[in-house]
């Protein structure tokens, strides 16, 4: 098989993935994506661009897909379960595939109570496993879920997104063994702040043996501030900030708590890098994309091969 | 059972405006079960309804009446003498029942007085949450008996979201259990937590409302005689 | 030494002999008391301890204070003795998960079944004395239900099994366990069944019932054309108004006062029902709190009063034309203080 994407080829290469994250603008503004793109460039090997993150709507991630894979960048299509059936997901699958676009991220979704927009109906058609398969059949078997052909070329990368923080602990990596059966290939965790934690998770992922089936990525998030970190933990279910974090974070001068969550991410980095079975890290740097090239580059992870 | 609740009575005067005499109309089974629409509720609702007018200065008249169950025709049809004069019906039976007495009563104008929640039962004394969704494919059987289509918020069929924490459910951690923690739980006591390792293909909806309005017949129920007399 | 003694406390009942005076002689040497409606603060850090506590009667942002030593009072949790009476009445009757401990309408070692005694330390925290002197009380009472060759049981509420819906409310909610459901021949069906031996016919059911299927069988008193309606418990306002008018009172004008079993008979309909017939304003009076003869009659009344007034002003009635007020038998004077609207 040919490769098409920028993240395979690394994977294949057997080298430590980077891959970033890009939020679309809300509304049209093809600029937001472009200014983001450049500080992205070169420093990441892929680009996961969100599918209205948090129920907030943005501009369709699969346009703005295709606009990073026209600026030379390569994009991972993130898709939700939430908003479209299983016609309007492979429909929409077919039309990134179309349009360049060789990577997908399939995930649930957040609940759009959260968003801006909660008295929306949802669909949850299908859920992340189911949508994985989906993809794997299309791709792999050509055909679609109701069982027709699929005409033509058609390939992706297929992602997911694990949240090894989660309840029940024991069951994330269920969770995630039912993923790798189901096809995926590379996988994203949630931000990492809880290192131990994460480590056991990985531990309970090695002896399953399900590291050498998927190419994990350990998500990283720089806290900008102690507001930010205390934020998450107490309002992002899913989200375990350790108090010394939030400590560290608050306990420098005015003005350094940026400078200090930095620091945190490069360790974080550096920590993963060492970790069995972390294959990669996937930077979530939330409307902060200025200080990702210099969380890389003190890494040791930019610039990218 | 069906879980319903009272309206707002705002919106109960809003939509008896024009009303001059009302019948206040409750049913004995759901709605009476949870504290919503039966008797006692209805006296309530017709007395908030005269007292309403009074204070506003206009003169109506409310009647009550309940009946054992608003979705049977049979039962529906003995409340027609008490619609003698009545020019607007308030029904506080769930959405059933309402249009099972619009369609009796043509003519009239049939009220809801409650809104119609869900399928569920009380989880304590004065408070009900949703047990069922009617998806029309039972799969307690798989889930340890704990419905993931009703009580996961994205009714998934493969584990938790990334949501659930301690149990409970991200959409509202103070309300909602998580369902997947519970059956989990429930898989590990039955010593079953190895079949949640299989993957739940994707869903057949065409049971559930998505396959269009629905209907059910039994094969085995013997016509009633009305039908039953036409056959012969 | 120059010590600073802070006490904080919930509330200042002085209730065993030669407390008040240790009190009084607390107050005269400086110790400082503030009484709480929320636990304080307590924070440890340090070696040092802080005390934030805001204060009950200025509901001002909290004060605090460092101390070098804090004194936390023992409490006394329920053991294995609760189990039976617990399993019994399905819940254990007060807030400190004892079996009926603080309500003073209860002799010493009644329960809210009758009948049924509960004694020693799963009633209360108990001393060998106190446990032998309930023993006996107990032993009193039965002699007193086993006097009678037959015992005979008054029937005080009744349930119609035509109209029960069988939704259990009032099984769940009846205080004095008096309430099962069960097949009824004659109408062969099932429905609530009220055990007349237990029932003292407070009406709590009568209030929750959502079918109005039961009744109670003394007929509801008359209510006379007035401004003001007042409804009272029979175990206080009702007393209260007997001792008064024994010493020559003179009914205000245009107050209507009516007796109900328990403050928990009077329901949302009760209440909307005298304002439709041309009451102006209802009063509710009902017994303090913890000394309600139904446990929690008087609670349950308060609870529909409180959603009635947020509700009645979308009827177009104002909400302080529905009030409800605590007092018992003895407290003459807050019966004497209700005025016609």
């Amino acid at each position: 098989m040919t490769i098409e994407s920028n993240l395979e080829r690394v994977l294949q290469a057997g080298k430590f993935a980077v891959t970033g994250e890009l939020g679309p603008p809300r509304g049209a503004d093809v600029e937001v994506i472009k200014k983001k793109a450049q500080l992205l460039k070169g420093h990441v090997d892929a680009v996961n661009v969100t599918d209205n993150q948090t129920a907030i709507v943005r501009m369709s991630s699969v346009a703005a897909c295709a606009l990073l894979s026209q600026l030379g960048l390569d994009p991972v299509l993130q898709m939700v379960c939430r908003d479209r059936n299983r016609i309007a997901l492979q429909s929409d699958l077919f039309g990134a595939y179309a349009l360049g676009i060789r990577n997908v991220l399939c995930l649930t979704g957040d609940h759009q109570k959260f968003g801006d927009h909660p008295t929306a109906k949802n669909v949850f058609d299908l859920d992340s496993i189911q949508l994985i398969q989906t993809v794997k059949r299309l791709r792999d078997e050509k055909k679609m879920l109701g069982g027709s052909d699929v005409q033509g070329e058609f390939k992706m990368l297929i992602g997911a997104a694990e949240n090894p923080f989660g309840d029940p602990f024991k069951f994330r990596v269920t969770r995630l063994a039912k993923k790798v059966a189901a096809g995926v290939q590379f996988l994203q965790t949630q931000c990492i702040f809880n290192l131990p934690k994460f480590k056991e998770w990985m531990k309970m992922v090695c002896d399953r043996g399900l590291h050498e089936k998927v190419a994990i990525f350990g998500g990283v998030t720089p806290i900008k501030s102690a507001g930010m970190a205390k934020y998450m933990k107490n309002s992002v279910a899913g989200m375990d900030v350790p108090d010394e974090i939030i400590k560290r974070v608050a306990g420098v001068p005015k003005g350094k708590a940026s400078e200090e969550g930095v620091k945190i991410a490069v360790e974080t980095i550096q920590q993963l890098k060492e970790t069995p079975g972390v294959r990669g890290i996937h930077m979530m740097a939330i409307e902060w994309e200025e200080m990702v090239p210099k969380i890389l580059q003190q890494a040791g992870l930019s610039p990218r091969p | 059972m069906i879980i319903a609740e009272q309206k707002p009575f705002e919106r109960i005067v809003e939509m008896t405006a024009k009303a001059r005499n009302i019948l206040v109309a409750g049913c004995g089974t759901c709605v009476t079960v949870c504290l919503a629409g039966g008797a006692k509720e209805v006296a309530v609702v017709a007395s908030k309804l005269r007292l309403a007018a009074q204070n506003a200065g206009r003169k109506i008249t409310v009647t009550e009446a309940t009946i054992e169950r608003q979705c049977e025709n049979e039962f529906v049809e003995k409340l027609a003498p008490a619609l003698k004069g009545v020019d607007t019906v308030v029904s506080l039976a769930c959405g059933i029942g309402v249009q099972f007495l619009a369609e009796a009563f043509q003519n009239l104008p049939i009220l809801p007085g409650v809104n119609t929640r869900f399928l569920g039962a009380p989880s304590k004394q004065g408070t009900w949450q949703e047990k069922c969704m009617a998806c029309g494919d039972c799969r307690l059987d798989k889930t340890a008996g704990v419905c993931p289509m009703a009580r996961c918020s994205k009714n998934l069929l493969n584990g938790p979201c990334g949501g659930s924490a301690n149990g409970k459910c991200e959409v509202n951690p103070q309300k909602i259990e998580c369902a997947w923690q519970l059956i989990i739980d429930r898989m590990e006591k039955l010593g079953r937590l190895d079949e949640l390792e299989a993957i739940t293909p994707p869903n057949d909806w065409s049971t559930a409302h998505d396959g269009g309005v629905r209907e059910t017949a039994s094969e085995q129920a013997v016509p009633a005689k009305t039908e039953a007399m036409k056959s012969v | 030494m120059n010590i600073e003694v802070l006490f904080f406390l919930n509330s200042l009942q002085v209730a065993e002999r030669e407390l008040e005076e240790k009190y009084r002689e607390g107050r005269k040497s400086g110790v400082l008391f503030f009484p709480y409606n929320q636990l304080p603060a307590v924070r440890v850090a340090d070696k040092e301890i802080t005390v934030s506590h805001k204060d009950i009667f200025t509901e001002g942002s909290p004060g605090s204070w460092t101390c070098d030593f804090l004194v936390v009072d023992e409490k006394a949790a329920p053991g294995w003795e609760v189990d039976w009476p617990t399993r019994m009445f399905n819940a254990p009757s007060d807030r400190e998960g004892f079996f009926s401990s603080s309500n003073p309408t209860a002799l010493p070692a009644e329960s809210g079944r009758k009948g049924v005694f509960v004694v020693g330390n799963s009633r209360a925290n108990s001393s060998t004395e106190e446990s032998l002197a309930e023993a006996s009380a107990a032993a009193a009472g039965v002699s007193v239900l086993l006097a009678k060759p037959e015992i005979e049981a008054e029937t005080h509420a009744t349930v119609d099994p035509q109209k029960c819906a069988l939704c259990l409310t009032c099984v769940r909610v009846c205080p004095h366990s008096a309430i099962d459901y069960g097949e009824y021949p004659e109408h062969k069906r099932s429905a609530a069944r009220i055990f007349d031996a237990a029932c003292i016919g407070c009406g709590i059911c009568v209030g929750e019932c959502p079918a109005r299927a039961i009744e109670l069988t003394t007929p509801a008193p008359e209510e006379k054309p007035a401004k003001t309606l007042v409804l009272c418990c029979k175990r206080s306002a009702q007393q209260a108004r007997e001792t008064l008018a024994a010493h020559k009172w003179t009914v205000p004008k245009d107050v209507c006062f009516v007796e109900v079993p328990c403050a928990g008979r009077v329901d949302t309909g009760l209440i909307l029902k005298a304002f439709e017939t041309g009451h102006e304003r209802v009063l509710v009076l009902g017994c303090h709190e913890d000394a309600c003869k139904s446990i929690y009659g008087n609670t349950a009344a308060q609870r529909r009063v409180d959603y009635l007034k947020k509700n009645l002003p979308a009827i177009g009635i104002a909400a302080d034309r529905l009030e409800m007020r605590r007092l018992a038998a003895s407290q003459v004077e807050r019966l004497a203080a209700v005025q016609p609207a």
